[in-house]
């Protein structure tokens, strides 16, 4: 579960690559989810920052979660396209991140249910964590 | 020693437009301005604070002082989004208690009904907010983002549709006696029930209307306010607070208005069951019951029942809320609806309420507001008004 941080210059203090948005776009084309977790007061967080929200170290560092989630909350919204929806998933991990639905439809999604992260790309072909329906939960 | 200073509300003013085509965002403040000064008696000289929001075109402050034609010797652009003009009350009355100022002006205007701007779209406020990168991919709209809210207080309390649907029954059935109200015609619960899904489980009539408009608020200090031929209305307490989603250990049962509820009704040395009148924010239904519970008029969770069967009703139910219609059904300029919660507030401490609606007596009023979003991040602010 826990992985070396992503290779190339992520880290670099000063380079475009240093956004934590890139470091999470290169994990993502890897296929995992990026968080941060505090090295000081051993807590993860997300979005992923350079400074712990909970005690302001410096000393975070990147790892890959699980994917496995459960749907704390989510709101559909009917389009012409067809209805989608916007999820809170609380991640194995134990941290809560804002989503939506893929995959699935959106009306077979509830609170509560099993999910697994899956990558797809955004309006600007970004892949981002959407969320699936967990075939393999209960 | 001598006691603190007081502040007072000397006056208000409501654009009457709900619709401004025609007009500019500063003209729309400065014609707001010039409504709540002479309300209070009071002319342009006398300002000597001027307090705004990211609603403010321009440079915020800079450009409205020069545009109205201010010159104010202290100035706060506090924003906490449609929670912010609250928080310049509170702010407002400090700095009164402090004698940094004496007559302290607070503007808001907007146009999203003529710019087209909805709660349907999400709404990008900084390109460089550092959320933005993590959420915007999946089109969070301000409603849905309440409809978050709404759907995970279902999951814990049993709240239903039918129970928010009663907040915009009752916003409707005072809405009626407002004739300025963008919906003044009443509405069922099956009403709401039958108007479309918006973001579930938000109806559109769960949502509040999108007009143009404005409204702005003067605060003086005891000595003004004795000058003046006003009933004098105290700032009693207030207090404001933020909410995040907490480094991701997200909780969207209770908002930041249980902390700055608290305070203010602390400070204000009074409790919830004392107030005669409350102004609680009406973005969509979901907003007001938050508030109602986490400021203490009912248990966490108890909020679809105290709202249910014209709980809200003035004269009929448990606590009047909203008089004018609120943002629900009169106004809501800006998308920001904090300022017509402190107008009508004022309207009810000073009798001045529809004669139908008006509580007799009204000695005590609550202003809550909620800015941002509840799901993600928001402010809230909560003033306490007794009429001396």
């Amino acid at each position: 579960m826990t992985a070396p941080r992503p290779s190339s210059s992520a880290a670099e203090p000063g380079s475009p690559a240093a956004e934590p948005q890139d470091v999470a776009r290169a994990a993502a084309e890897r296929g995992a989810l990026a968080y941060k977790s505090c090295e000081g007061c051993g807590r993860p967080h997300y979005y992923p920052r350079p400074l712990c929200p909970f005690c302001l170290s410096a000393a975070t560092r990147w790892r890959e979660a699980s994917g496995g989630g459960s749907v704390y909350s989510l709101s559909i919204v009917p389009e012409a396209e067809g209805a989608r929806a916007l999820l809170f998933v609380t991640l194995d991990e134990g941290f809560t991140i804002l989503s939506a639905a893929s995959d699935d439809p959106a009306e077979a999604f509830a609170i509560g249910a099993r999910v697994r992260v899956v990558f797809r790309p955004d309006g600007d072909g970004v892949l981002q964590p959407f969320f699936r329906l967990d075939d393999a939960g209960d | 020693m001598s006691p603190t200073p007081q502040a007072y509300i000397a006056g208000v003013f409501e654009h009457p437009t709900r619709s401004a085509p025609d007009k500019t965002t500063a003209q729309l403040h400065a014609e707001a301005a010039a409504g709540a000064l002479a309300d209070a008696g009071l002319s342009l000289g006398d300002v000597d604070a001027y307090f705004c929001a990211g609603d403010a075109p321009g440079l915020g402050a800079l450009s409205m002082a020069e545009y109205i034609g201010l010159t104010p010797r202290l100035i706060d652009t506090t924003e906490l989004g449609g929670a912010s003009y609250i928080s310049h009350l509170n702010h407002a009355m400090r700095a009164i208690a402090a004698g940094r100022c004496t007559v302290a002006l607070i503007t808001l205007a907007g146009r999203p009904r003529s710019e087209r701007s909805s709660g349907k779209a999400a709404r990008v406020y900084s390109a460089d907010a550092p959320d933005l990168p993590f959420e915007l991919p999946f089109s969070p709209s301000m409603v849905a983002l309440y409809g978050l809210v709404a759907a995970r207080h279902m999951h814990e309390f049993g709240t239903t549709s039918e129970q928010l649907a009663w907040i915009k029954v009752a916003a409707s059935q005072h809405a009626r006696h407002n004739p300025a109200a963008r919906l003044p015609d009443p509405v069922t619960v099956e009403d709401v029930l039958a108007s479309p899904m918006i973001a579930s489980p938000l109806h559109r009539l769960d949502c509040c209307v999108v007009t143009d408009g404005g409204g702005a608020v003067v605060v003086a200090a005891e000595g003004v306010m004795r000058s003046l031929d006003r009933p004098a209305l105290r700032i009693a307490g207030a207090g404001e607070a933020i909410k995040h989603q907490n480094g991701g250990a997200v909780d969207l049962t209770y908002s930041a208005a249980a902390r700055a509820g608290a305070d203010a009704f602390a400070e204000a040395g009074v409790k919830p069951a004392d107030v005669d009148y409350a102004s609680i924010y009406d973005s969509f239904t979901i907003t007001l019951l938050m508030q109602l519970e986490d400021l203490g008029f009912c248990e966490k969770g108890a909020g679809g029942r105290f709202v249910a069967d014209g709980g809200l009703i003035s004269g009929e139910g448990r606590l009047p809320v909203n008089t004018d219609g609120g943002g629900l059904c009169n106004n809501h300029p800006a998308n920001r609806g904090g300022i017509t919660k402190i107008i009508e507030a004022v309207r009810q401490l000073r009798g001045a309420a529809a004669p139908a609606l008006q509580v007799p007596n009204c000695r005590l009023a609550l202003v809550s507001g909620i800015g941002g979003s509840l799901a993600t991040r928001h402010g809230a602010a909560v003033a306490l008004l007794e009429r001396e």
